[in-house]
């Protein structure tokens, strides 16, 4: 026998043998079971992905001869007959040929007539969004009432062109593209059926190229097949298939990784021998460096479906998370500027090679963030560039040399990533003088002083471009002024606030710390806006507080433990609890009169308990429940209060805050002084301490 | 004769048979249901043939008249069905219409299908004199509030019970189209045991997919779950779903986050908020645990990326339309993996 094409040889034959489109089948195999059958179908859906199997199966069904059941036997003369495409009431028409209203009127005449041989006869229409409008309305008329021994499937790829009143005669199953990973899984089995010998990445090529479409993935393993006399491996088919070479861009981005100006230089010469497209070999590295970028960010998100999960994780645990943070944003610049180079290759050379020229070296080396899974440290940079290089970006960003500045003298900073790396290097950060302590010790001092203030590094190195940046200063756009900022980066977790590495606790709660701040923070605050800085500050500067309004949510909670919890805890357990609503009105106004075991007494205030219900007990103790993890109960009386409940000692602190700031003003010279020499009068009854 | 309401006809049609009938309206469905009725009670009463005309601007309306005025070989009786999309017959349709109207035939029933009739429409002289003959049907739409009885009373008529938060998904999925709440039911006719429809069960027909879907999607990113909303959309774009369709979907629940965050910041009470929003019961603890993590800021950058992305899928921005999905997704999960300053970079381009 001749030889026949994977696609034909293995098209399914009965329901069971298709491979995905589950959600189909299952109605189908319903409807034929239970025999609730639509009188037309509509299969949509993209080229090879079973439209017609489907419909073939189905007319199979409908008429075979054993009885209409999801399970045609295969056996009988009609099932051959459907099989080999000679059935007689299976009338298959390519709508794509036949577009004019004549050719359908000439299809629907026989209509009313029964079945010569057949149970039902099967319209068959593929390509059914080429008909004609008239053709359609023509169709339309027997779709409305169509005589009970007629069924039509109808196959289209583009719904959208069909008119609303055919969409709505019909049941519309929308078939769904085959994944990759679904289309390798099926060419290894026919492959083992078959005896051929392959390769497990080059299915992967394969069903990738395929592009959701089953028969376009067989007729490529054919052509796969015959490309390879007999066999099918990776190289062979990636050459036939023209696509990028995956590992060429790999490549290049390890050299990336290791900072090596030539093996990068190298590996873009053993690109060029393939003759890439070099748009495309770049679009290809965003793409990687980008899904380097989800892996840092959650490791767990990359996938397998390029084949390369292993190598993005390696590489996302090799390079720190600022560079490819600077290595893609240099790509995006890079490809919008890919066309104006006179050469693509040196285009492309030449984003290559800014990104290692960007990347700051040897001023600050930041604390890299690990990835949760890896425990290998960071290999530090190698420095590659020239030594007067390092001078230049990042200073131009005065934010980070106030930041960087900040940080030796701190010594609440305990995080010890950060010391390691200060150690490291003291030399540039170091001599920077702090400005904000100036500034702090004078607290209403106008807002310029800290701008004005000594910083001999930060102005100093402000102008010097970058050698390279030279052609392009004429350059009218100021995007390039993106390249200088690249160091932003290097303050960016911190401004987030995504990582609390570098700058200790302060940074995560910058508001309570402002709030915490007397008047002196908030000028500070108005002149620095970053939350970074003003948290720096506030770990710096020993502002001479004269007051402590410590709010009592700022101290750390003790969690109270299990089995001392008694009545003398209770305000501390309250806090941790975090009652809200109307239950907080309640539980607020409780005082914690005893226990015994895990059951706890309330007495709950009489004059507080207008809002006490009932299924209070319940909750609070769901609360306490969770709060000591072990299963507590409840009971709330209403009776007189001999203790100070949370919400008296709220009370308690709101007035003493209120005192404290009312002292503070007082004291405050400028106040004083504003009093002394203007005779002004302090409304007491206006003063409200910050938050 | 009096104009009849769709639910009327029914009754209606059992009385006796009007000689003319002019269904109009816009909902599709509705329409199409009522010429079913009138045909099958047609049929009942003998006419048993059909004639099909479609009144578009070729059409001749000379065939009108001969049809109506032609003895069927076959039959005694016949349908003449007129489709008239526009509602406007001219000049020359009009004095047909009119003067078939004055002497209808007793053995023809006309049948004209129309959209909505305008004022003016109303007013002419062919239409009343066909509003005197026959019977005029106006399709009213349903109002997204009366669309969770219509669908219960539907799948009722189907034989099937479903759960109230079941219709209800039903009625969010299919955003007013009846045509897809009807081919909806019929499926579930298939996939219901014993005719009983749960939350679950109507979430993974509505999905139009047993695996993956872009509803799905945007529930999985509003609570948090990066890694299963990062599967869903690979699943979805293995699967061919045109990224459009996924960016419509996550840019929905971007403005009704923004819409509640916004009301709540009025001091509105979010129970509240979440309702005018449009936000259903079930989702509502969603919502608010998304909203606890997006401050409003970060939520005008998502809406400005959706943006960027919209303009990527329609050709009008140089990138990857399925890798700033995936980036917006993980944002709304709350994983950032682009620094902002490169988020603003990809933007502007």
């Amino acid at each position: 026998m001749s030889y026949q094409v994977l696609a034909r040889k293995w098209r399914p034959r009965v329901f069971r043998e298709m491979v995905g489109q589950e959600h189909v089948l299952q109605a189908l195999i319903n409807a034929l079971d239970h025999n609730r059958l639509h009188h037309a179908y509509l299969f949509t859906g993209t080229r090879g992905v079973g439209k017609t199997t489907i419909a073939r199966i189905l007319a199979k069904c409908l008429n075979c001869e054993t009885g209409v059941s999801s399970e045609p036997c295969g056996q009988c003369s009609s099932c051959r007959e459907i099989a080999e495409g000679r059935f007689v009431d299976l009338i298959e028409v390519d709508a794509a040929s036949r577009t004019k209203v004549e050719d359908t009127r000439e299809l629907l005449e026989n209509v009313q007539y029964a079945p010569t041989r057949g149970r039902y006869k099967v319209y068959l229409i593929d390509e059914v969004h080429m008909l004609s409008n008239s053709s359609f309305n023509a169709l339309l008329k027997t779709l409305e009432e169509p005589p009970p021994h007629v069924k039509f499937l109808l196959a289209t790829t583009d719904p959208q062109k069909l008119p609303m009143t055919i969409l709505s005669r019909c049941l519309q199953f929308n078939l769904k593209n085959m994944n990759p990973e679904r289309i390798v899984q099926h060419l290894k089995f026919v492959l083992e059926q078959e005896l051929v010998p392959y390769e497990e990445s080059a299915l992967w090529h394969l069903g990738r190229a395929a592009d959701g479409s089953m028969r376009d993935a067989m007729s490529l393993t054919d052509q796969a097949i015959a490309y390879g006399s007999g066999k099918i491996t990776e190289s062979e088919v990636s050459a036939m298939l023209g696509t990028i070479d995956q590992t060429a861009v790999y490549d290049v981005v390890t050299a990336l990784a290791s900072y090596d100006g030539r093996a990068v230089l190298a590996a873009v010469e053993r690109m060029s021998e393939q003759a890439p497209d070099y748009a495309s070999a770049l679009a290809e590295m965003l793409a990687v460096l980008h899904r380097i970028a989800i892996a840092q960010a959650l490791p767990e998100a990359v996938d397998n479906s390029h084949g390369d999960r292993e190598r993005i994780l390696q590489l996302s645990q090799q390079m720190p998370a600022e560079d490819v943070q600077l290595f893609y944003q240099t790509a995006l610049l890079g490809r919008r500027d890919l066309p104006l180079a006179p050469d693509p290759r040196a285009g492309f050379e030449m984003v290559l090679l800014r990104m290692l020229a960007f990347k700051p070296q040897g001023v600050i080396e930041m604390p890299t963030q690990a990835l949760p899974q890896s425990n290998t440290p960071i290999k530090p940079v190698a420095p590659t560039a020239p030594a007067n290089i390092p001078a230049n970006p990042v200073v131009s960003n005065p934010v980070v040399a106030h930041v960087a500045s900040q940080i030796p003298p701190v010594p609440q900073v305990s995080a010890p990533q950060v010391q390691e790396h200060q150690a490291a290097q003291p030399t540039p950060v170091a001599q920077a003088p702090a400005p904000v302590i100036n500034q702090a010790s004078a607290p209403v001092a106008p807002a310029s002083t800290p701008l004005s203030a000594p910083q001999p590094v930060a102005p100093a190195a402000m102008p010097e471009p970058p050698p390279f940046d030279g052609p392009y200063d004429n350059v009218p756009d100021d995007e390039y002024a993106e390249y200088a900022q690249a160091p932003a980066y290097y303050e960016a977790p911190t401004v987030a606030g995504q990582d609390s590495v570098s700058v200790g606790h302060g940074v995560n709660e910058p508001k309570k710390s402002e709030a915490a701040q007397p008047p002196a923070a908030a000028i500070l605050d108005s002149v620095f806006n970053s939350p970074a800085v003003a948290a720096a500050v506030e770990t710096v500067v020993p502002v001479p507080k004269p007051i402590t309004p410590e709010p009592v949510r700022a101290k750390p909670l003790r969690k109270v433990p299990y089995e001392q919890a008694g009545p003398q805890d209770w305000t501390e357990i309250y806090l941790g609890l975090g009652v809200t609503g109307i239950l907080q009105s309640t539980v607020a106004n409780c005082q914690l009169t005893g226990r015994q075991g895990n059951t706890f007494q309330f007495v709950l205030d009489e004059n507080n308990s207008t809002l006490f219900d009932v299924s209070h007990e319940k909750r609070l103790a769901d609360l306490l429940t969770d709060y000591f993890t072990e299963a507590i109960r409840v009971s709330i009386q209403l009776g007189k209060i001999t203790a100070e409940t949370p919400a008296m000692m709220a009370i308690r602190l709101r007035e003493e805050r209120q005192l404290q700031a009312i002292d503070a003003i007082k004291n405050d010279p400028i106040v004083q002084q504003l009093i002394a020499q203007f005779g002004a009068t302090l409304r007491e009854d206006t003063i409200q301490p910050v938050n | 004769m009096p104009k009849l309401r769709a639910e009327q006809l029914g009754s209606a049609l059992t009385k006796q048979l009007a000689p003319i009938y002019l269904v109009s309206g816009e909902e599709p469905l509705l329409i199409q249901e009522c010429c079913d009725q009138i045909r099958a009670a047609a049929r009942k009463h003998g006419f048993s043939e059909r004639d099909l005309y479609h009144a578009d601007t070729s059409f001749d309306w000379g065939q009108l008249l001969a049809a109506a005025n032609s003895l069927s070989l076959f039959a005694e009786k016949k349908i003449i069905e007129l489709r008239m999309p526009s509602g406007k017959p001219g000049d020359k349709g009009g004095k047909i219409l009119q003067e078939y109207a004055e002497s209808p035939a007793p053995d023809n029933v006309l049948l004209i299908v129309t959209e909505k009739l305008d004022s003016a429409t109303q007013k002419s002289k062919w239409f009343k004199a066909i509003e005197d003959a026959g019977q005029h049907i106006q399709i009213w739409p349903i109002t997204i509030a009366q669309l969770p009885r219509w669908i219960g009373l539907r799948l009722q008529s189907a034989g099937l019970r479903a759960d109230s938060d079941a219709i209800e998904l039903l009625v969010s999925r299919i955003e007013g189209n009846l045509l897809a709440a009807a081919q909806e039911i019929e499926k579930l006719k298939l996939l219901a045991h014993n005719n009983h429809i749960s939350y679950e069960l109507m979430a993974s027909v509505v999905a139009d997919s047993a695996r993956y879907d872009v509803f799905g999607l945007a529930d999985k990113a509003l609570h948090g779950d990066a890694r299963a909303a990062v599967k869903t959309l690979q699943g979805l774009r293995s699967e061919g779903t045109e990224p459009i369709n996924v960016l419509w979907a996550i840019t929905r629940d971007i403005r009704t986050l923004i819409q509640v965050s916004q009301a709540v910041a009025q001091g509105k009470h979010f129970d509240w908020a979440a309702k005018q929003a449009g936000v259903w019961e079930k989702r509502q603890p969603l919502i608010q645990a998304a909203l606890r993590r997006l401050k409003p800021a970060h939520l005008q950058q998502l809406l400005r990326k959706a943006n960027g992305i919209d303009k990527a899928v329609k050709g009008m921005r140089n990138a990857e339309p399925w890798d700033e999905l995936l980036d917006l997704i993980l944002n709304i999960a709350g994983v950032q993996s682009l620094n902002m300053h490169n988020e603003r970079l990809s933007l502007k381009h």
